[in-house]
């Protein structure tokens, strides 16, 4: 089992999820919109495809952090 | 009460509650495999899918070979050359173990309410041929 810190810049959640779920499941169980900015893993931007894939594939053995980060331009 | 059966560098954990138990309650009360604390943030989980053990939870990949299928994992240790092996495995898995048991006391009552509510819509259903 995997422990989560899911969220986005405005909320966080903490989640225990199969090693075999994959990225896509655990963000749209928790409701993070996943369409706009970008998705980081451990601080390191995801690409596409990574989405489907489980964290056991990209490495995670006990926990991480995936999180979705939406910089808003300044006027 | 889970089981710890260690053979050479195989450690066997068995649960009493069965795979398809797990699965079960996966399948309609998914939050029945989590324990959590004070704040509800969850600490432990158990699944039927996927092969590991950690201080975040146990999944269970398969079940024993009687005509019980109780869930199951093997891990396999490093070699070890010391003495006190079981203590080394203790501070491995114990902690793992402990909050497995706690579930294993829940669930079976879990387990007997999705059983009386399936029976319920059961009957309810009606097959015209």
């Amino acid at each position: 089992m995997v422990q989560v810190v899911v969220g986005n810049n405005v909320k966080r959640e903490t989640a225990i999820v199969d090693e075999t779920s994959t990225l896509r499941s655990v963000l749209d169980e928790y409701g993070i919109d996943y369409s706009r900015g970008v998705m980081h893993l451990d601080g390191a931007s995801l690409h596409p495809g990574d989405m489907d894939k489980t964290f056991k594939s990209l490495g995670v053995t006990e926990k991480c952090f995936l999180t979705n980060v939406v910089k808003a331009d300044n006027a | 009460m889970a089981k710890v059966t260690i053979a050479g560098r195989a450690v066997v954990i068995t649960s009493d509650i069965t795979l398809d138990d797990i699965k079960k309650v996966a399948k309609y009360r998914p939050e029945e495999l989590i324990i959590k604390d004070k704040d509800k943030n969850p600490v432990f989980a158990i699944s039927a899918t996927g092969s590991s053990v950690n201080q975040f939870g146990i999944s269970f990949p398969e079940k024993t070979r009687d005509d019980k299928g109780f869930a199951m994992i093997t891990l396999i240790t490093d070699h070890y050359e010391g003495e006190d092996f079981k203590g080394r495995v203790m501070d491995k898995i114990g902690g793992a173990v402990l909050k497995l048991e706690e579930l294993e006391k829940t669930l079976p009552g879990v387990i007997k309410e999705i059983d009386e509510e399936r029976k319920s819509l059961e009957e309810k259903i009606t097959v015209m041929q």
